[in-house]
């Protein structure tokens, strides 16, 4: 998940291997080390990666048996000197390129993947539901983003349907996931900045969705991107 | 095992490597940060990745200061231009820093300590936090929800 560098690293130490799948987290390209082994015996970096090479080089070196550290002392400092459009652009990118990522590691499947707010170093995501066999290559990561997206859908189909008490049902699944998804952007001693943070960060969630949706059919599977989450 | 052919060493050669493209002031910021490094590189390599502007004087001009070596990558891509940057190197670790990235002065002192420890580790990530100076709105969004 392009998420996972963004997130909940927390302690140093070893990523947990007998864990290791392909929503753990990776290492950035930005700050990252490998030992001259991994290259001479796994190859370089894939070339087809136009993103998340990054990712595809820690899931292989992982499943090779290398182990992967995680070294916070080992700080680096980015500049991310950003104009709204190169923003927008960039996570539409990120969204756009990553199922490539996704389909060269995992096979053939439906798989659901939800929300693990404990979790412990950057594994954000538990799989909930894996059907192997399915004609359909499916993945879903369910957020609130993404809940209250379905409701607000789901709500305006059963108003134009009439259905009174079901329209209200869902209206309030919308506004409760709604309100889970901007939880971490309230700052009430800084309202306007909140309010901007919420809308960047839905712009920013909105563009890694579609792009991730028009990148897998692309690829003939689909994918429902997870979201930029707060990394607190 | 992937560990067994790496024998524990008490000190490892270090190599870093910059992918850079039309970047050259920022790429200098990069290398001055090296120079300051409490353990210093064995290695720079700057992968220019096809530059128009000055970067291969600013490269130039750390040569003494540093080992360092300019290679041009014409495959235009990031793992293109990192690949380069791996086949050029030849230190024991191989370790990647962005062109618009500053790095702690210790930086590849706590790089290198795992790789010391374990002959198993094949990878170690660092943290990464943005720039202070950054204080436009998207900036000081990037500061709290990534790094």
């Amino acid at each position: 998940m392009i998420i996972q560098i963004l997130s909940n690293f927390c302690d140093e130490g070893y990523l947990e291997k007998e864990r290791y799948n392909f929503t753990s987290p990776f290492f950035a390209g930005a700050n990252v080390a490998f030992r001259r082994g991994v290259f001479e015996q796994l190859g370089l970096y894939d070339e087809r990666c136009a993103t998340g090479e990054d990712h595809d080089i820690c899931l292989r070196a992982a499943g090779a048996g290398w182990d992967l550290y995680f070294q916070p002392k080992a700080l680096v400092r980015h500049n991310n000197k950003g104009k709204l459009r190169r923003f927008i652009r960039r996570w539409f990118y990120y969204g756009f390129k990553h199922p490539y990522v996704y389909k060269k590691h995992t096979p053939k499947a439906l798989q659901v993947y939800l929300v693990n707010r404990g979790a412990r170093q950057g594994y954000l995501y538990s799989c909930v539901l894996n059907i192997k066999k399915s004609p359909l290559h499916l993945v879903i990561f369910i957020t609130p983003f993404l809940t209250m997206h379905i409701f607000l859908i789901l709500t305006i189909v059963t108003a134009l349907l009439g259905l009174n008490i079901t329209t209200w049902m869902f209206g309030s699944v919308t506004v409760l996931a709604g309100l889970a998804y901007l939880k971490s952007d309230v700052d009430l001693k800084h309202p306007l900045q909140s309010i901007v943070f919420a809308g960047l960060r839905y712009t920013a969630n909105m563009a890694l969705l579609v792009g991730g949706l028009l990148g897998s059919l692309r690829l003939g599977m689909l994918y429902i991107s997870g979201t930029l989450d707060y990394k607190g | 095992m992937s560990g067994a052919s790496s024998v524990t060493k008490d000190s490892l050669s270090i190599s870093v490597v910059i992918v850079t493209l039309d970047r050259a002031e920022s790429v200098r910021d990069v290398l001055d940060c090296l120079v300051r490094q409490t353990r210093q590189p064995d290695e720079v390599i700057v992968v220019d990745n096809g530059s128009k502007d000055n970067t291969k004087e600013v490269v130039s001009s750390f040569d003494g200061r540093l080992n360092i070596k300019y290679v041009y990558e014409e495959a235009r891509g990031i793992p293109f231009a990192r690949n380069a940057g791996v086949r050029n190197a030849t230190g024991d670790i191989i370790a990647f820093i962005d062109d618009d990235c500053i790095a702690d002065e210790n930086w590849l002192k706590y790089i290198e300590i795992p790789f010391i420890r374990d002959p198993n580790v094949g990878v170690v990530g660092g943290d990464l936090s943005y720039l202070e100076k950054g204080e436009s709105i998207l900036e000081k969004f990037h500061k709290r929800y990534m790094r």
